[in-house]
């Protein structure tokens, strides 16, 4: 049980970060619209918060 | 560099800055310890994890207080944060750690039960992150915890939480609730190994009094009360009777349903010989319709919504203009637990618990909470905890 639980969470982590990447990316090649890459960094913020284990 | 790229910078920085300014206080907050200085009565501190090893390590493991009598009798176990947003309970849990002397059988005392929930903030509500109690050496500094398990701990939630070993469905955030997981399972989600390890406790101490510390909202109607099953019934009361006709306070008592799960006054009486009781404390903060969620409210707990709402009579207890301040739900803790344990070493001399120096209701009203905690800066290093 614990186990499995350990794993659903590290699979989360791993999500989290996967999305954590294609954000930057995201942001980093948004060439036009400037509301798009506030949007993305807004996004990012409890993905990031999340990964580094703060909140 | 074109504009675009220019403002991208900006507003990467800004939202670095936000993230950074907001990550430090919830950081520290997780990091904060409170120190606790162990008193005449206390003979040995050991983690919880020594009753379940797989907690050792992780953020829920707790520190377990233990105040041995010279003569030998019962056990009482005392348990505070189990929700940490419930303040008296760990106050009173304090004063016991801090000023108790058993003179026969022992007292155990888990003062923050739900570790991960207490070094946790609600999200969404408003809630500070710290309140001080003040004391006649200066404010001492708490952490104001949340009702459950600290997503960082315990996370993905579930759906749907199903109970062990009942299988009742629960709500999804129950799996980090210390008050839904009883009896819990020594391999099962974190909050169920706490209770697990606390059963453990129970079971090889031979425990015969537990004793759960919690506060309810003034609109809930278990609040102001004793939550016993019925095993525990007759001696809650008699504590009820008594702390009303020695001190004049209402605490009335509730009688454990059968069918809700996971409950602490349900599930040790049911999976262990212990006789489980729960108090609650009238909590103003915790009501939905106050005004802001400051520590003046959460102290004094007076707001002018419920005084309103007390006129129509919304509440479920007795509500004026000198609200529910914390002293007196600390001392109502203090009390009635008391009661409890002399009921019982009244009915069961062989398995007496003497206790001395422990404040009642009357002397923490007149005092004051702050009076009965002891400063750290001055106290011997050896005797010095932080929870």
């Amino acid at each position: 049980m614990i186990l499995a639980q350990n794993l659903v969470m590290i699979a989360y982590y791993v999500v989290s970060a996967y999305l954590t990447a294609v954000l930057i990316r995201n942001f980093v090649q948004e060439k036009k619209s400037l509301d798009e890459a506030v949007l993305i960094l807004i996004v990012l913020i409890p993905l990031v918060l999340r990964l580094l284990r703060i909140k | 560099m074109s504009r675009i790229t220019v403002w991208k910078i900006f507003f990467a920085a800004f939202i670095a800055f936000l993230m950074v300014a907001s990550a430090i206080p919830f950081y520290e907050m997780r990091h904060f310890r409170v120190p606790v200085v162990a008193g005449p009565g206390v003979t040995k501190v050991i983690k919880l994890s020594h009753f379940l090893p797989n907690l050792q390590g992780t953020a829920a493991d707790t520190d377990v207080f233990y105040l041995e009598g010279q003569e030998p009798g019962g056990k009482v176990l005392v348990m505070a944060d189990t929700h940490s947003n419930e303040p008296e309970g760990l106050l009173a849990a304090l004063i016991m750690i801090e000023n108790a002397v058993v003179e026969k059988g022992t007292l155990i005392v888990i003062p923050v039960f739900n570790h991960s929930g207490s070094i946790d903030t609600k999200p969404g509500d408003g809630y500070m992150l710290y309140y001080n109690i003040p004391t006649p050496w200066g404010p001492k500094k708490f952490r104001y915890g949340n009702r459950d398990a600290s997503p960082l701990d315990v996370w993905p939630d579930p759906d749907v939480y199903i109970h062990y070993p009942d299988r009742q469905l629960l709500s999804y955030i129950d799996i980090r609730n210390t008050n839904r997981t009883w009896p819990g399972r020594p391999n099962g989600p974190l909050m169920e190994r706490v209770t697990y390890a606390a059963m453990e406790l129970m079971r090889r101490e031979k425990v015969d009094i537990a004793i759960d510390l919690h506060g309810a909202e003034t609109m809930f109607p278990v609040t102001n009360c004793i939550v016993a099953p019925q095993k525990s019934s007759r001696l809650a009361t008699r504590a009820s009777i008594y702390v009303k006709a020695r001190e004049g306070f209402d605490n009335h008592v509730e009688t454990s349903p059968v069918g809700f799960r996971g409950l602490s006054h349900r599930e040790i009486g049911d999976y262990s010989d212990t006789l489980p009781f729960l108090l609650e404390a009238p909590i103003p903060f915790l009501d939905q319709p106050t005004g802001p969620k400051t520590e003046k409210l959460l102290l004094d707990g007076k707001d002018p919504f419920l005084l309103s709402l007390s006129k129509k009579k919304k509440l479920f207890v007795p509500y004026d203009e000198s609200g529910w301040p914390m002293d007196k739900r600390v001392g109502q803790h203090s009390s009635v637990m008391l009661e409890i344990i002399f009921q019982y070493s009244k009915k069961s001399p062989q398995r007496a618990i003497l206790i001395q120096n422990v404040p009642r209701y009357a002397e923490l009203v007149k005092n004051g909470t702050g009076y009965y905690l002891h400063d750290p800066a001055k106290a011997d290093k050896s005797r010095l905890h932080r929870i």
